[in-house]
């Protein structure tokens, strides 16, 4: 990896991923965290590059529905409209706006 | 039948549209969404001394037990930090503060002067989650701002609440984070949502969608300073209001949290690349430049009305 030269680039280069599977024993104030870590430092080289997952990678477990799955990565589903046989007519939709987004 | 709810929760302006059997049933759970966004918003307001966020963020180091909302918050903020390489990165709080923004945004001086240093965003590594003791564990010095991803996750959490509960369908909009599901009002066949430009504020598109999430990201909204030089969406990687010549990014995808993670991570890339980014991620929307030209990014023609 090469030496950083600006204080973006070492910051990336020091980004650790840690994921900690742990068997945690109490609750309270102090809670005891056990269990395994997984570090990988899978830092980009350089701020400008490439580096994302693309939504193609799998994801971790969803194993209590807390975790996300693959479907919190997928598109959304756009609205297709019923086929019609040639002697029916389509269905008139003016699509009037529910709701807008202008930015959060 | 339909029941509408529009009100101020999170620092913003929410709109919730219920479709139910009855006018009861819809009006009930358009309540019901009002009440749970206000539970979450007392869990994650940064704003909020009492809130679960604000706990964390002055647990300097140690573990705190949250709820199973804020377990998940954390988790999916941590998810975005990885898959954007850091783009997207919720351990802001820091650097929006030395911005200026540090109370609720109405509240905000307007003519403060400019930091004179910037503070970079520590990153999530180390960000503990331990799910089976429900707690989390923020390393020291580092501290977060739930800011969209909490509001995207929040109109995620209530629309799938709404329709296990019953409902027909579902739209929970925060501040311009949104999902749709189920049934639409007045009998339509989909979905409709209006999109605004960043700049104009005319409409840019009318999206119809059968099921999913947009998400909006623009620097134009919450603005401050003197010369209205800051604004809240912050490059992690300086700690600066990031200038990337995009005025906004609005993000289509089947849920809001990544959405909006999404169109954090887009703006900061820029226009060229940030639509590339959206399309590698199998993913449409718009990037909006600082000329005001839209560019479209993926298969927003499928979503296009």
């Amino acid at each position: 990896m090469a030496e950083p030269s600006t204080p973006g680039e070492a910051r990336r280069q020091g980004l650790r991923r840690t994921r900690w599977v742990a068997a945690g024993a109490s609750v309270g104030a102090a809670v005891l965290l056990t269990g395994t870590i997984a570090v990988v430092n899978a830092a980009p080289s350089n701020a400008n590059s490439s580096s994302e997952t693309s939504s193609n990678t799998p994801t971790r477990e969803s194993d209590d529905g807390s975790r996300s799955s693959d479907d919190d990565y997928g598109s959304a589903r756009p609205y297709t409209p019923t086929q019609q046989t040639p002697t029916q007519q389509a269905p008139t939709f003016t699509p009037q706006p529910q709701t807008r987004t202008r930015g959060s | 039948m339909d029941a509408e709810l529009e009100f101020r929760v999170m620092g913003t302006t929410a709109h919730v549209l219920v479709v139910a059997a009855g006018a009861d049933a819809a009006r009930a759970g358009a309540a019901r969404a009002r009440d749970r966004l206000a539970e979450l918003e007392a869990r994650w307001s940064r704003f909020l001394p009492t809130s679960e966020v604000s706990v964390l963020n002055g647990a300097a180091g140690a573990p705190v037990v949250v709820s199973a909302d804020t377990r998940m918050l954390v988790e999916r903020a941590v998810e975005g930090w990885e898959r954007t390489a850091g783009r997207f990165d919720p351990t802001v709080l820091d650097s929006l503060v030395a911005l200026g923004y540090d109370r609720d945004y109405d509240a905000i001086d307007r003519d403060s002067p400019a930091p004179v240093t910037t503070i970079p965003a520590p990153g999530c590594a180390g960000i503990v989650v331990d799910r089976l003791a429900g707690a989390v564990r923020l390393p020291r010095g580092v501290h977060v701002d739930p800011g969209g991803i909490g509001k995207g996750l929040a109109a995620d959490l209530v629309v799938e609440e709404l329709l296990r509960s019953g409902v027909d369908g579902a739209c929970v909009n925060v501040g311009g984070d949104l999902r749709v599901e189920g049934a639409p009002p007045g009998g339509a066949p989909a979905w409709v949502v209006d999109v605004e430009h960043p700049i104009t504020g005319e409409s840019v598109v009318h999206l119809q969608i059968a099921g999913g999430a947009v998400a909006s990201t623009w620097r134009t909204r919450r603005v401050w300073g003197p010369d209205a030089e800051r604004h809240h969406l912050v490059d992690p990687a300086t700690g600066a209001s990031a200038r990337s010549g995009l005025a906004g990014t609005v993000v289509i995808t089947a849920r809001a949290w990544w959405a909006e993670v999404l169109a954090k991570a887009a703006f900061l890339h820029g226009p060229e690349a940030g639509a590339a980014r959206l399309e590698d991620h199998g993913v449409s929307g718009y990037l909006i430049d600082d000329t005001g030209h839209v560019r479209a990014a993926g298969s927003v023609e499928a979503f296009a009305a």
